[in-house]
């Protein structure tokens, strides 16, 4: 009970700053920038996995319900939890998880951190993006924003984790 | 119970995922936008309509063994009706004295009937090859029934049957002999297997005179109170004088594949034990006049089948 205290300002944060500064970032039509998965990805490894669809489903819940956007985020960070594990033992390995990591620049080292974040957050783009165009009429423009809006909110979920790491 | 807990113990996070996934994706579609939820009700009925369509096709295939027996017995029984056209066609030849009144027409008993029957066991590597079916005396199969693929052509005849089973002595069986005909004409001669090809059998002691070609159809004829007539046994290959030159022996390419039998028609003739009878009383010098049957005992046509 005490570390989810510990984790409720990161989360107030991320989704406060998502619906209110990358929301309203202007970085063209096809860059949509979905930062707030960096704080699915800076859980500790060992969270059970019922522990981390619950808060996948808390963090898209309140991004849903700040930007007003009916469930779009919910489907996505939802998708992301349930990949997060698989995707951390891809990156840094088996024993690593087993034996417990926060995964930051500190602990498993910047270029793997990277790696890690650019594979959630490309998920989450891809499950967010085609949920809401819901159609392959336009796929070459549908998988150009993938790719824009995934290179991006790596770059700003890697700095975001980079600060925060810091910090600690 | 065990193993139930043990799978949900594995699968819970993805069954869990599942479930808010599904809750999540069903709050967007009727929260959404119309386009939202008209997309999502659309790639979800096809989902649905794949779903149902795979489940039919399993479905189907589940029940193909039932729907080819179902065809199998409708078979069967058009080959019957079938038979009992041709023998009132065959009946119904107009009487030379026009005066003579018509008989009322009885109702007609098939000469031949037909059961379906599925081959459980079967040999085509010996020189003395037989194939199991599972039909018996239950079914009422008899011995000396006559066997037909499911295109007519002959496969052999039953050699002894027990309740459930029969054992049939395949045209691939040294022993067998029937006789056959080439189609079309009068010549026939005997039909038997040489043990040499699973593919052909030989016919011998064809007239010389006989007009006979590569490709020509070889039936059974109406001689044997095992076959019916007409049965194709396959289409002649080559065509060879005989050693002392009296006759042609025809080399035959069988109509029915031996490898690959499944399902077979048992024909029973009706009439073979009588003609039987009766052939056989003739052969041993016993035959008697029948007397009318009006004036027989129950007695005279139950004892003494041999006919002595």
């Amino acid at each position: 009970m005490k570390r989810f205290f510990d984790y409720l300002p990161a989360f107030a944060a991320v989704a406060l700053l998502q619906s209110l500064v990358f929301d309203n970032l202007d970085l063209g039509l096809y860059i949509t920038p979905l930062v707030y998965p960096v704080f699915l990805a800076a859980l500790p490894s060992r969270i059970k996995p019922w522990q981390m669809l619950f808060v996948g489903l808390l963090l898209g819940v309140a991004v849903d319900l700040l930007a007003g956007c009916p469930g779009l985020h919910t489907i996505a960070s939802l998708f992301t939890a349930f990949c997060r594990q698989g995707i951390l033992r891809l990156v840094v390995g088996y024993e690593v998880v087993r034996e417990g990591v926060i995964p930051a620049p500190s602990s498993i080292g910047a270029g793997k951190t990277f790696r890690f974040l650019t594979i959630l957050i490309t998920i989450h783009c891809i499950t967010f993006i085609s949920f809401e165009t819901l159609t392959t009429a336009y796929i070459y423009l549908t998988l150009l924003r993938i790719i824009l809006s995934s290179a991006v909110s790596a770059i700003f979920a890697f700095l975001l984790l980079r600060l925060i790491d810091r910090r600690k | 119970m065990n193993r139930f807990g043990l799978f949900f113990g594995r699968s819970y996070p993805l069954l869990l995922f599942l479930l808010l996934e599904v809750l999540a994706v069903n709050y967007y579609a009727s929260h959404g936008s119309l386009y939202h939820n008209a997309r999502i009700r659309l790639i979800a009925a096809s989902a649905m309509g794949g779903v149902y369509k795979k489940a039919a096709e399993v479905g189907s295939y589940m029940s193909l063994r039932r729907d080819n027996e179902a065809m199998m017995a409708e078979l069967a029984r058009l080959n019957n009706e079938l038979a009992i056209y041709r023998a009132m066609a065959t009946d119904s030849v107009p009487s030379l004295s026009p005066q003579q009144p018509q008989q009322p027409q009885q109702q007609q008993l098939p000469p031949y009937i037909h059961t379906a029957a599925r081959v459980v066991n079967n040999s085509t590597g010996r020189h003395k090859n037989y194939f199991t079916i599972d039909k018996g005396t239950a079914a009422g199969i008899a011995r000396r029934s006559a066997v037909l693929s499911l295109n007519g052509a002959v496969l052999g005849f039953v050699e002894a049957c027990s309740e459930r089973f029969s054992v049939c002595t395949s045209l691939l069986n040294t022993g067998f002999r029937t006789s056959g005909n080439v189609k079309g004409s009068d010549c026939f001669g005997s039909i038997f297997w040489d043990g040499l090809s699973s593919r052909c059998v030989t016919m011998s002691e064809v007239s010389r005179y006989a007009h006979v070609e590569q490709g020509d159809t070889i039936i059974t004829t109406g001689y044997s109170s095992i076959f019916p007539p007409g049965a194709m046994v396959g289409t002649v290959e080559r065509c060879d004088p005989s050693d002392n030159g009296a006759y042609f022996n025809l080399r035959v390419r069988l109509r029915a594949d031996f490898s690959a039998l499944r399902h077979v028609l048992v024909v029973r003739y009706e009439a073979a034990g009588e003609r039987l009878q009766l052939e056989r009383s003739v052969e041993n010098g016993r035959h008697a006049q029948p007397e009318p049957a009006s004036r027989r005992t129950p007695t005279d046509t139950t004892s003494n089948p041999s006919g002595r």
